[in-house]
């Protein structure tokens, strides 16, 4: 199994803090896997790390066969083309419309020209099952289901390598909550011909459970467990058994 | 659409500031052509750089320096060409308002003199400040204190020996002999008076100098013409004696009409030259540098200014960069039956390079184009006098396979004449290279200067 | 005596708490600068974001500077002729309220309404961004926040604010003419002509150069507060306070120094 991500021996120091302790995971190509935790125990910053957001104080990144903490801020910004990325509120630019939005990176990376991004837009939309009503809408027009549906057309507009999402179901709706996974489902499935790894942060139990293939435990900035889904249901560690029981009912 | 009232607002603040400009420098004295003078005052309170300068009330030029020359203040101004300054004109310097704002009027003399040449000192009339006539009353009114005093002791004290009390008391007399004197002659009086009237202004008007018939005038007229017709009949007498014996240049053109009306015209030309050529100022300048890409590098310039504005620049530079151009030569040669052929390529940097600009300046801004480095540019100066410093920006060698030549420089002044230049070249260009050069800088009054110890 | 120590031990605590933090603060804010001044030489070169602030700062602010110009111009007029009736100077009425106005006035007033209005603005908007992590989005984009936002906003406060000098300039001179010559009866063409006497182009110029000053500084203030902004709601109404604030202090402060070095550049007095 090839890694898109792979960390060794990470250890993240903010002053007096040390927020990830000697973290080593192989994230897998191709496959959905989910980061999980308790609050505060480390996954956005660790997110962060594979972005080059962060660079760690000590041990060794690769992402996509590129050492990132050695990359220039130029080359940075190039190598984060070939990611995407979904906020928890989608993060989306709020004086543009859906369509400015999701068209925003198209018009920065690529040489489209007008008809050739409309007709990607609503391509992307289609994808993310949206219609084109909603193509002139501001973000303040939108339910909060549609906004992250228009965030991961967004992300998804530059066809990335790695799809990452932040917490992508917290304070949802059922409904809601089963349309995004399906989305990330069907996204992580069949949007792209190169492999998509889609990696997911999140304390959302139930859902992770349907959807990841492969899940991971990040408990006071180490992995303590990563193993696929099914291994890690009848896990015996006594933390994650904790948390299993506390969160499935 | 936005782009378009962005447009509309630029353009709208740009004719407020164009109108505002137009309304504070419109008419003003500060154009047009103009001839330098200087003059000494013995104070030059109130007066400031810009200061106008009044002929007969109105603005005809403004002063451009004020320095002090030994104990006296060294005024430079400069007047409307058009007025002619003679060595008989006046400077006057008046005071206008309570703030001790001063101002110079000019008088012009005689016109029918010669014009005063520029740079000559103009005669000053210090009189007339607001603080000298509070002076002198504050004198008269002393003086006037004085006099009442005396006359209240006269009038009130009888013991004192006091002339006036005398005067005033025989004047008392003789009036009163006077008016019986009178009383009974009345009518004869008024008629004695009224004949002396008529006689008196009769000869008043004999002896008026401004009434052309009067006696006074015919004396002097007459006198006059005495005196010239005795000096034109002697020379007349020896120049006609000369003349009779033909001797002399004199004699020999004036018999000889072609000649003398030849030479007339030439001295008229030769004034006509003469004069253009002195209202023509010239600055000098010779920089040498080196350039780290490219080598040495050598500026001869001259700037000529027809006109404070108006200006010439012509200048050589040699340098070892510069265009290119490329010469191919082949030599053949044989030796002992066999011809070798060499082909050689050589490129030639011109190494010599010509200016020549026409430029406009501005304020303090010069705007020039022409040849620069023997192609075609265009370039703008700064000149930041009180600092002594000009900085420039040249474009110019567009044919270049590099990309236009955008050189900026800045010329800094050291002392007196010696002025540094740090340069910047190719700016646009990855090519970029930095001169730094050191040189001479002569403006006119240096170079009337150093002609003036040649000619001692 | 171990209570006394704690007592000086807490005053220094404090005092090189605050200095440290000043210090960073200046620090940041010099990052801030050199971060724009590199950006803006990299494309790609956001020509449309430019001239759509420019048209936020420059158009939308005329209708208030046009007001506020207005009656300043007016109420010095009105005031100053009220100074130099006592010494019948009535003429120069004129050049004492344009030189103030173009020197001082317009440049300042401009620009404190701009801090005011656009500096807040752009506080605001770079901060609420912030916290909705939409600069997150753009980084991990790889869009540099700085170029995108910050110095399309600096440019356009620097264009913007000369161009509204002029304006200020003209309408407060159009009001001081109505006041003085329509209302307090002042001969036209004598003030005219005392206008043409002590007024020239490098009285505009100092105005000008000031304003140009101003717009960068108001843009970069306005700029760096919002990029500072952390927390929500609390975090942005901060930053924005703080835009506006320390922008109106830094131009004050600036004027004078400004004064004093384009005096001595422009005009001869000696001073």
């Amino acid at each position: 199994m090839k890694s898109a991500i792979s960390c060794k021996n990470i250890i993240k120091r903010f002053g007096e803090h040390t927020i990830l302790k000697n973290l080593s995971i192989e994230i897998p190509k191709g496959k959905i896997t989910t980061i999980l935790g308790y609050s505060g125990a480390g996954k956005s910053t660790l997110m962060k790390h594979f972005l080059g957001l962060v660079k760690p104080t000590q041990g060794s990144l690769t992402v996509l066969d590129q050492n990132v903490p050695t990359l220039s801020d130029d080359e940075l910004r190039k190598f984060r083309k070939r990611f995407g990325m979904l906020f928890q509120y989608a993060a989306l630019f709020d004086s543009l419309t859906t369509y400015e939005n999701i068209a925003f990176p198209l018009k920065e990376f690529t040489d489209l020209n007008k008809n050739e991004i409309l007709e990607r837009v609503k391509e992307l939309l289609t994808a993310v099952g949206l219609n084109e009503d909603s193509l002139y809408k501001l973000p303040s027009e939108l339910s909060g289901g549609m906004r992250k549906r228009v965030g991961l057309a967004r992300a998804l507009a530059l066809k990335p390598e790695i799809l990452l999402y932040d917490e992508p179901t917290t304070g949802l709706d059922p409904i809601t909550t089963k349309m995004v996974n399906d989305l990330i489902t069907t996204t992580g499935r069949t949007e792209n011909t190169t492999e998509l790894t889609s990696v997911i942060i999140s304390h959302d139990i139930q859902a992770t459970l349907k959807i990841s293939d492969y899940i991971a435990f990040l408990e006071k900035g180490e992995i303590i467990e990563f193993s696929p889904t099914e291994e890690f249901k009848n896990t015996t560690h006594p933390t994650i058994r904790k948390f299993l029981d506390l969160t499935t009912h | 659409m936005k782009e378009i009232k962005v447009g509309l607002f630029t353009v709208l603040a740009l004719a407020c500031l164009a109108y505002m400009t137009m309304r504070v420098t419109a008419d003003n004295a500060m154009f047009g052509k103009f001839v330098r003078y200087k003059t000494l005052v013995n104070d030059a309170e109130g007066l400031f750089k810009k200061s106008l300068i009044r002929v007969a009330g109105i603005e005809a030029g403004y002063v451009e320096d004020i320095q002090l020359a030994d104990d006296k203040a060294l005024v430079t101004f400069v007047i409307q060409k058009r007025l002619k300054v003679t060595p008989d004109s006046i400077i006057k310097v008046k005071s206008v308002g309570f703030l001790g704002d001063r101002y110079i009027d000019l008088y012009l003399g005689n016109p029918n003199l010669e014009r005063l040449p520029k740079n000559s000192i103009i005669k000053v009339d210090e009189g007339g400040g607001l603080d000298k006539v509070t002076e002198s009353a504050g004198n008269s009114l002393e003086s006037l204190q004085e006099i009442m005093e005396k006359m209240k002791e006269a009038i009130q004290n009888d013991q004192t020996d006091n002339a006036l009390r005398d005067i005033v008391k025989d004047m008392r007399t003789t009036m009163q002999a006077l008016a019986k004197m009178t009383a009974g002659n009345q009518q004869a009086i008024s008629s004695i008076v009224k004949n002396l009237d008529v006689a008196t202004r009769g000869m008043g008007q004999q002896f008026d100098t401004n009434n052309p018939n009067s006696v006074l005038n015919k004396i002097s007229e007459l006198s006059d013409v005495i005196a010239n017709f005795k000096e034109a009949s002697n020379s007349i007498k020896e120049i006609m004696a000369h003349i009779n014996a033909g001797q002399g240049t004199v004699g020999k053109f004036l018999k000889d009409e072609e000649t003398e009306n030849q030479i007339t015209d030439t001295i008229a030309n030769v004034n006509k030259l003469v004069n253009r050529i002195n209202s023509i100022e010239a600055d000098l300048s010779i920089y040498s540098g080196y350039n780290n890409d490219h080598g040495s590098y050598t500026e001869f310039g001259m700037d000529l200014y027809p006109t404070p504005e108006r200006f010439y620049r012509i200048g050589v530079a040699v340098s070892d960069f510069g265009p290119e151009s490329k010469t191919e030569t082949r030599t053949k040669t044989t030796v002992a039956g066999t011809t070798t052929v060499v082909d050689k390529e050589e490129i030639d940097q011109n190494s010599l390079l010509v200016n020549a600009q026409i430029g406009r300046n501005f304020h303090n801004f010069g705007v020039r184009a022409g040849l620069i480095e023997t192609t075609g540019g265009a370039g703008v100066d700064y000149h930041l006098k009180k600092l002594g410093t000009k900085l420039s920006a040249d474009i110019f060698d567009f044919g270049n396979s590099n990309g236009a030549n955008l050189r900026i420089s800045s010329d800094v002044r050291v002392w007196n004449v010696v002025y540094g230049r740090a340069t910047l070249e190719d700016t646009l260009n990855d090519s970029r290279s930095f001169t730094g050069s050191v040189g001479l800088r002569f403006s006119d009054e240096d170079l009337a200067s150093f002609l003036g110890l040649f000619a001692r | 005596m171990l209570a006394i120590k704690n007592v000086f031990n807490k005053f220094f605590e404090i005092v090189g708490e605050n200095v440290l933090s000043k210090l960073e603060g200046i620090g940041s804010f010099a990052t801030h600068f050199f971060s724009i001044m590199y950006w803006t030489f990299k494309s790609p070169y956001r020509i449309k974001l430019f001239i759509d602030q420019l048209y936020f700062i420059g158009n939308k602010s005329l209708f208030i500077v046009a007001l506020t110009s207005l009656f300043s111009g007016m109420v010095i007029t009105y005031q100053t002729y009220i100074g130099m009736k006592v010494m019948g100077a009535y003429t120069l009425v004129g050049p004492i309220v344009v030189l103030t106005i173009a020197k001082e006035l317009a440049p300042v007033f401009s620009a404190i309404i701009v801090t005011g209005r656009c500096g807040a603005a752009m506080a605001a908007e770079i901060g609420t961004m912030k916290v909705t992590e939409q600069i997150d989005a753009l980084e991990v984009m790889g869009i540099s926040s700085r170029q995108y936002l910050g110095v399309p906003r600096v440019w356009a406060t620097m264009v913007a604010l000369p161009l509204l000098n002029l304006v200020f300039l003209f309408v407060a001179n159009v009001g001081s003419w109505f006041v003085g010559v329509e209302l307090l009866g002042i001969e036209e063409a004598k003030y005219y002509a005392k206008l043409k006497e002590f007024v020239d182009f490098n009285v505009l110029l100092e105005g000008l150069i000031k304003a140009g000053v101003f717009g960068y500084i108001v843009g970069l203030i306005g700029t760096y507060h919002g990029f500072k902004v952390q927390g929500g709601a609390e975090g942005v109404g901060k930053g924005t306070n703080a835009a506006v604030v320390w922008g109106m202090i830094v131009i004050l402060i600036l004027d004078y120094f400004l004064t004093s070095l384009l005096v001595r550049l422009l005009y001869d007095y000696g001073v």
